[in-house]
């Protein structure tokens, strides 16, 4: 009876751990495509024949819900999991159990199936009971913000927050009609080994600059190592680097990057290109422009979420947008002024895809009714008080917040080149699944 | 050697008169100068209207300001170009200058097609025509996109004629969603 009992549970164990690293076995759509683009997550266009095909890795169990899935390698500090299905409505969800492991660091919940409409958490209670985010009742211990398509939850998105083993209960919101969205789980489930935030550099469509030229460059490479060493402060550094060209078709649409926002803007195509990798890694897109709205205001930045979907590839969320713009043809001091901007520019988004908020929005906490007003959920990020906007125009410059957090690396403008991270920011970002 | 020399003053008096014109107009209120520049400096927010209307009317020519200004970065050009739709102001001359200047990044010319389109309509017709046979494709599609903020039949001509040429799949889809905005748009 115990033989049976083991034998099953190694079974199990078994079946558990083909789970985890997702299905390779599904075959590719085999649709015509003129570029990657058009193929589902996970699949490649295939230049000759204009055919989806499954690149040399396989599709992952790509199996419709626009996630890559990939079997995870290294450490094994990181795991899969499909949380199955739930039914959410404008009123809410039914409870979606999610069973934390003992001595998890951190689950990023993955739900999909939203559309073009919004999805955010209506509850979050924890294993013992305690509400750590509840939307009705202004509860934002764990803060999570609402999203549209490709929604991800953070917990702990604030290390006050403890991640106890055992039932944590999630229900969901939406502002649209009833759906069904599929959710997976990125577990967190050990401690960093060795603290490296591998990286996946997209070249696309940036005159001048391209993998083999970032690769060779001084002055690029300074760039990334002074963007690694912003996240020294929390014990961080960047690892291996991958360097990818994208080019063609693809590179004339998607090199400038005209709308950003719901899942079929450009931005989300730009990201689906992922979707060959199977490394566990951050992706960054360099790009010309980034524009959002009908007048294309440039954004000098922007990352898939708060957090982005962690290591997971090939989904509208799944990369950091970068403007290189003003890096297009610089020399000389204006280099060197671009140069600091973009680390700048990289390390923030960056924290944003790790899982960090503004420590103080735009318009502070209350200075406009319908403006930008906000601060992070930690404890120990400098907050910007609404006194401080001396010059009375409702906006909380960094030169004003100088002396409260101004230079943060998360402050909502660049202005100071703030590049201080908090004891609690890094333990927000040394939990995330990204980093190895 | 005379030639060259001649040349060479040319090159030095343009710049000069260039610079010159791009200097700090000191008729500005350096509070509202102050106020544009933060608003413009985000990582990744657009201001709303509301913003600008807090400003004023000054916003106006920091705005105009920065966008001429060879000197700037060409993200806070193009943000400041961006954000004329929301200032009263009729800066179609200055919009069609960036067009035609091409010393002037690529990305501050195809905010400035948006802003014709969607603030001077009647301008833009004229203005986008030689950009939507482009052969440059990135000025090429922006020229399509901003005919298709311009509900006229004018733009919906233009669009049909490059159509039936363009060779570019992407491009050709993006003839296609201006064409359906501009009859979404239609009376």
């Amino acid at each position: 009876m115990n033989d049976n009992r083991a034998i099953l549970a190694a079974l199990a164990a078994v079946l558990f751990a083909v789970g985890l690293a997702g299905c390779d076995a599904t075959e590719a759509s085999g649709d015509a495509c003129e570029s990657t683009a058009d193929c589902s997550a996970g699949e490649l266009c295939d230049d000759a024949d204009k055919k989806c095909v499954c690149p040399p890795e396989g599709c992952g169990a790509n199996n419709g819900d626009g996630i890559t899935r990939f079997g995870f390698s290294g450490d094994g500090s990181v795991s899969l999991a499909d949380l199955g299905t739930v039914q959410v409505t404008g009123d809410g969800s039914d409870p979606l159990v999610v069973a934390v492991p003992s001595g998890a660091r951190s689950v990023a919940v993955v739900v999909e199936g939203a559309g073009s409409n919004i999805i955010l958490a209506h509850k979050i209670t924890s294993p013992s009971g305690d509400v750590v985010f509840d939307y009705n009742n202004d509860v934002n211990t764990n803060r999570t913000d609402p999203n549209d398509g490709l929604y991800i939850v953070l917990i702990p998105s604030n290390p006050d927050v403890e991640l106890a083993a055992g039932d944590w209960k999630l229900e969901f919101l939406t502002d649209g009609p009833d759906f069904s969205a599929t959710v997976t789980g990125v577990f967190k489930t050990a401690a960093s080994s060795s603290k490296k935030i591998d990286v996946n550099l997209f070249f696309v469509g940036v005159d001048g600059l391209d993998a083999a030229k970032a690769e060779a460059d001084p002055g690029f490479q300074a760039i990334l190592s002074n963007v690694s060493d912003v996240f020294g402060a929390a014990g961080i550094g960047f690892g291996q680097m991958s360097y990818i060209d994208i080019t063609g078709d693809d590179a004339d649409r998607l090199g400038i990057v005209d709308s950003v926002d719901g899942p079929s803007s450009e931005l989300a195509q730009l990201f689906k290109l992922s979707a060959d990798r199977s490394n566990r890694a951050l992706n960054f897109f360099f790009v010309a422009d980034i524009g959002g709205g009908d007048a294309g205001f440039s954004l000098l930045g922007l990352a898939g979420g708060v957090p982005g979907p962690p290591s997971l590839h090939g989904t509208g969320r799944s990369g950091i947008a970068i403007n290189m713009a003003d890096f297009i043809g610089a020399e000389g001091d204006a280099l060197a002024t671009v140069s600091a901007d973009l680390e700048l520019i990289m390390a923030h988004e960056a924290g944003h895809y790790m899982g960090l908020y503004h420590t103080t929005e735009r318009n502070g906490l209350a200075l406009d009714d319908g403006g930008i007003l906000g601060q992070d959920p930690l404890s120990d990020t400098p907050l910007c008080p609404d006194s401080a906007d001396t010059s009375g125009n409702m906006v909380l410059s960094a030169d004003e917040c100088a002396d409260h957090g101004g230079g943060n690396l998360m402050f909502w403008s660049p202005k100071t080149n703030g590049r201080a991270l908090t004891s609690k920011q890094g333990s927000v970002i040394n939990a995330s699944a990204v980093i190895k | 050697m005379k030639r060259t020399l001649v040349a060479l003053i040319v090159v030095a008096l343009a710049t000069m008169a260039s610079v010159a014109s791009a200097q700090h107009d000191p008729t500005i209120d350096p509070g509202v100068r102050a106020g544009v520049v933060e608003l413009l400096g985000s990582f990744e927010v657009e201001p709303t209207q509301k913003d600008w209307d807090k400003i004023g009317p000054g916003a106006a020519d920091v705005l105009v300001e920065i966008a001429a200004d060879p000197r700037q970065q060409p993200t806070m050009r193009s943000r400041a170009v961006s954000s004329l739709v929301h200032v009263e102001s009729d800066q179609h001359e200055l919009l069609q200058n960036l067009l035609a200047n091409t010393d002037t990044p690529v990305i501050v010319r195809r905010k400035a097609m948006n802003v014709l389109a969607i603030k001077h309509p009647e301008a833009a017709i004229v203005a986008l025509e030689p950009f939507v046979n482009s052969d440059q494709p990135r000025l090429r599609e922006s020229a399509i996109r901003a005919l298709g903020l311009v509900a006229r039949p004018e733009a919906r001509v233009l669009l049909q004629e490059r159509l039936k040429v363009e060779p570019r799949k992407y491009l050709k889809d993006e003839i296609k969603v201006s064409l359906d905005r501009i009859d979404a748009a239609a009376p």
